[in-house]
């Protein structure tokens, strides 16, 4: 880990919230070498699971150093955010190096749908957290906490200040609006 | 719909969450009866409320176009890789695709296979680790080994590797084409096992054996493909941040120990060749009764256990398109097939050449091995069965997703980290920490070490609660750090409170693995180890009733161990030093006098059996010390000086075979300050000061080699203390006085480290005590002095409880009514502010 992050980490201890501002750049720096590791010369149908590189990132980052575990679910939804930009960033650039292609999509899916993986396009993700974000910034930053990050309820709770109990009707409320949302996008 | 309207929605969504489906229609007649559009999109939300429909978590799954059919573009075949020509593709598997090749160098061509791996992101990893790997598994050269060629990586990255082209069909489909008989089965089998054999020999294993990889030719001969390779992909995986292994392993064919991600040994493969046998006698793999999905078959790998071969047999009855009975199987093959598919790996057979050597038993018409041992086995089973409960039920939990190969994925990477830092945890706790132990100055090192490993482990426990042997690695952690805050007689810091809840940890884990299974030895181990080192620090403290229990309960396992193993003399000494020490302890002497007079004879024999034996030496000279305490205690006090000096003489020998050893320098001291003490009682008050600065002598080497430690120090000052009477009487009143004023500095330093300290406290009481009393020998007596000491020795003893525990080493009620006497006496002084 850098001498630099180090020394953000502990301002983060000490309770200095700027410090998460500037880890994000040292943040995504990590997550898109991550992720491009995955993403080179990739097969098709290959299964990238962004929790996991979620994690990966913060242990490189962190290392075994202990960490307040208000710190760290700080750090890890700092990297739940950060992934999602990297794989919008990447869609992006497919789509404009691959224009000529058919349907150059990147899907996800969503785990533990019951009649088989469900695909759903990143950019109808994106475009309808980004309408959510409108009305309900926090219920986006939970589902990015949650989706991107793999964070618990109530790791999401700590990263977002609130009681777990609420976060848990926000997580069922954003489940059931996404849900609505992404279904009509591709009736419609 | 702006944030307010939102948030209205909201709100009354999260009221309607809150109550069973059948409330809400009331619920939401009551809160939005007037508002049609607020009641309708609450409504509409709620028909989308399914938790099942989105987890937590999402996968990215292509990253490559997609036609709009949504299957992926099946790739074009290459015409060459590397310096081989494609002829035509062989086949495709989870590894990667095969292809028929010739190298094609114009004087010879040579037909070959060449596998072209799906590396994902770990290719150049994989490619490195291969290249490093080639020319080990090139050397494996056993003519039922398929030979490694070359390898590389191909233009687009992707390792390959070319190997001996076999043109022949899998084992299993080999006999069942050709209908062999039993002998030849197992013939059959016995040539695989001789190229397994080979391979490990040359420190290679397979790790991935099943009947795709074992091809047997039109001539009968069998041979082994991709040797070697499961590992290079394991080890190239755990390197980055995704592990293929699993995907690329067929399960059914794995072992326990590899569903579970971890190290691949000869025993895997053990187990591996085992299934082939099974299936090889069966028709079916020892896990395909009733298993449906990976997911289930995994946990019948780790959970269940097979059913016999005849028995399977047996139940197809005339269907069975095998040519084998069940009667051909029951008994000794069953006996040899199940060995090899034992959970634990330390179950199997040693060896491949093991289990060769039992098929040629049973070829030869001998008893099999692994008949031995097995109702032992049975039992042991029994007891242990419900070890994967928990584990079991987390992974039940998974089923029924589709996504169960990643989620078994995800399992395994988290697997493998908990393994990873296990290594890593027990490296710090057993290596690295008893490899500086005994160097001078570790004992805060030592404290850090333990206390990090000690987290990790503990981290782990939370994720794998009933990981027996990660049980048993915490709560040998525990005894460790244990050892680091307080031990009788070893280099520590001296903080018995942290100590106690130490061991008391480590007690309730062992306690809970020994209730499971009783008959875990390696536990019982473990807790008279944690049992011993409290019970010392216990005694240290006259908590007797504490002492006691332990001492019981170690005496009650090493008992049993000793009876479980009559051979072993190391346990039989321990099991009779319990019993003679808990007879001391409850100053039974004549008893204790014969039990200990007993252990001398075995320590004696051992010793002699075994001069270069540490552990032994030191088992005869705590022997003997103590024997020379029960003789002290019995009033023969020459007899007890010579049982010392004999101690004595041989730890002497044990320092100057290794001169640095804290451990054994305390010894020493301690057997010199007990000889000066003897000196002492039969007046040679010279001799007696001539030992104790001896012990002295040594005590302050441990401190000033390291000056943390914080026992060596206290030591010292107990050590002082002793002296002092010798002192005094020898003449030197200066030097008593010193003596007692550096004990009284020591004892309040430690005291202010650890306020808890309750034994410190009691000596630091005494000390003043005994200085007030050596004072009051001084004429003229100085009053001043006189009653400071006192009053400080009453001061000390104030945090005490009233209720210390009888056994203590003072007795505090004698000492405050000594100093009251005493300051009554003194005319010039103040007996008024005593109290």
């Amino acid at each position: 880990m850098s001498q630099a992050f180090q020394e953000l980490l502990s301002q983060l201890g000490s309770g200095d919230r700027t410090a998460l501002d500037e880890m994000m750049p040292v943040v995504y720096a990590e997550m898109r070498l991550l992720a491009g590791g995955y993403m080179r010369g990739e097969r098709a149908g290959h299964t990238l699971q962004p929790t996991a590189l979620v994690h990966e990132a913060y242990l490189r980052l962190v290392g075994q150093q202990q960490v307040d575990w208000r710190n760290r679910a700080q750090v890890l939804g700092l990297a739940a955010r950060m992934m999602r930009r990297v794989l919008l960033d990447h869609a992006d650039r497919r789509n404009a190096a691959k224009r000529s292609d058919a349907q150059t999509a990147v899907t996800l899916s969503l785990a533990g749908a019951a009649a088989g993986p469900d695909l759903v396009d990143l950019l109808d993700l994106d475009r309808a957290l980004e309408e959510l974000s409108r009305m309900d910034e926090r219920l986006v930053a939970l589902v990015e906490l949650r989706f991107f990050g793999g964070l618990t309820i109530e790791e999401a709770a700590a990263v977002l200040e609130i009681s777990t109990a609420t976060a848990e009707r926000e997580w069922a409320t954003a489940r059931m609006w996404l849900r609505r949302r992404l279904s009509t996008e591709r009736r419609g | 719909m702006t944030p307010a309207e939102w948030q209205r929605v909201k709100a009354v969504l999260h009221g309607a969450l809150g109550l069973p489906p059948e409330q809400r229609g009331e619920f939401l007649d009551e809160n939005c009866s007037a508002e049609g559009e607020l009641r309708r999109e609450v409504e509409d939300l709620l028909s989308f409320e399914n938790a099942e429909d989105i987890a937590a978590g999402l996968n990215v799954t292509r990253w490559q176009a997609e036609h709009e059919t949504g299957t992926a573009a099946p790739l074009a075949d290459p015409e060459r890789i590397g310096a081989y020509l494609i002829l035509r593709r062989l086949g495709e598997g989870g590894m990667g695709v095969v292809y028929l090749a010739a190298r094609d160098d114009g004087a010879y061509q040579h037909e070959v296979a060449v596998k072209v791996l799906k590396g994902g992101s770990q290719a150049v990893a994989l490619a490195r680790r291969f290249q490093r790997e080639r020319q080990v598994l090139a050397g494996l050269d056993h003519p039922n080994i398929a030979r490694l060629i070359d390898g590389g990586t191909t233009e687009a990255g992707q390792p390959y590797y070319a190997m001996e082209y076999v043109a022949g069909v899998p084992v299993t489909e080999f006999a069942r084409a050709h209908g062999l008989d039993l002998r030849h089965r197992l013939n059959l089998f016995r040539g695989i096992c001789g190229a397994v054999s080979s391979a490990h020999r040359q420190l290679v294993i397979h790790g991935d054996i099943k009947p795709a990889n074992i091809l047997v030719s039109a001539d009968g001969a069998p041979k082994l493909l991709d040797f070697g390779l499961a590992r290079i992909l394991q080890t190239a995986s755990t390197a980055s941040t995704e592990t293929p292994t699993l995907l690329l392993l067929t399960p059914g064919y794995a072992s326990p120990e590899q569903v579970r991600g971890e190290r691949l040994t000869t025993a895997t493969d053990i187990y591996s060749l085992g299934v082939v046998l099974y299936e090889l006698l069966t028709g079916e793999g020892p896990y395909d009764g009733d298993r449906q999905s990976p997911m289930e078959l995994c946990r019948a790998i780790c959970d269940d256990e097979p059913k016999r071969p005849s028995t399977v047999l047996g139940r197809r009855g005339v269907e069975s398109e095998m040519p084998l009975t069940p009667r051909q199987l029951r008994g000794e093959l069953d006996h040899v097939v199940l060995k090899t598919l034992r959970k634990v790996p330390g179950d199997r057979y040693a060896s491949v050449d093991e289990l060769r050597d039992d098929l040629d038993r049973y070829l030869g018409g001998f008893p099999v091995r692994a008949a031995r041992g097995s109702a032992l086995y049975r039992l042991r089973k029994f007891v242990a069965r419900h070890r994967w409960g928990v584990a079991t039920g987390v992974l039940a939990a998974a089923l029924g997703s589709v996504a169960v190969w990643t989620i078994w994925r995800a399992e395994r990477v988290a697997q493998m980290r908990f393994n990873q830092v296990r290594q890593l945890a027990h490296a710090v706790v057993f290596d690295l920490h008893d490899s500086i132990a005994e160097l001078p100055g570790s004992t805060a090192a030592r404290k850090l070490l333990v206390e990090r490993a000690l987290e990790y482990l503990k981290n782990l426990e939370a994720t794998s609660t009933r990981n027996r042997d990660l049980q048993l690695e915490l709560a040998q952690a525990y005894t460790k750090i244990g050892l680091v805050q307080a031990s009788k007689g070893e280099a520590s810091l001296g903080d018995f409170a942290g100590a106690v809840a130490s061991y008391g940890h480590a007690r309730a884990i062992l306690h809970a693995v020994l209730q499971r299974s009783p008959g875990d030895e390696a536990a019982a181990e473990a807790l008279v180890e944690a049992d011993n080192q409290e019970a010392g620090i216990r005694e240290q403290r006259g908590e007797s009733r504490e002492w006691r229990e332990l001492r019981a309960e170690t005496g009650a396992w090493l008992n049993t161990l000793s009876a479980r193993h009559p051979d072993d003399r190391a346990l039989r000494l321990r099991a009779l030093w319990a019993e003679a020490d808990t007879l001391d302890g409850e100053h039974d002497w004549p008893r204790a006098r014969a039990t200990f007079e007993r252990l001398l004879a075995l320590a004696l024999e051992y010793h002699a059996a075994e001069p270069a034996n540490d552990w032994a030496a030191r088992m005869l000279t705590r022997t003997y010390s103590a024997l020379a305490e029960v003789l002290h205690a019995l009033n023969d006090v020459p007899a007890a000086l010579r049982h010392h000096r004999e101690a004595l003489r041989i730890n002497l020998e044990r320092l100057a075979r290794a001169p640095g050893a804290t451990q054994v320098k305390f010894d020493v001291s301690w057997n010199y300050s007990e000889t000066g003490w003897l000196e002492h009682e039969r007046h040679q008050e010279v001799a007696a000061v001539a030992d104790f600065d001896r012990a002295l002598d040594l005590l302050r080497s441990i401190v000033s080699a390291d000056a943390r430690n914080q026992l060596a120090r206290v030591e010292v000052a107990k050590l002082e203390m002793s002296a002092a009477p010798a002192l005094e009487l020898s003449g030197d009143r200066q030097r008593a006085v010193a003596a007692l004023r550096d004990a009284i500095a020591i004892f309040s330093a430690a005291l202010e480290r650890d306020a808890s300290d309750d034994d410190v406290r009691m000596h630091l009481a005494e000390a003043w005590g005994e200085l007030g009393d050596l004072y009051g020998r001084i004429r003229p007596v100085n009053c001043g002095l006189l009653s400071d000491a006192y009053r400080r020795a009453i001061a000390a003893t104030a945090p005490l409880k009233a209720d210390y525990p009888a056994g203590a080493m003072f007795d505090m009620g004698e000492l405050r009514a000594r100093v009251d006497a005493q300051l009554n006496n003194c005319n010039g002084g103040h007996p008024s502010h005593a109290r």
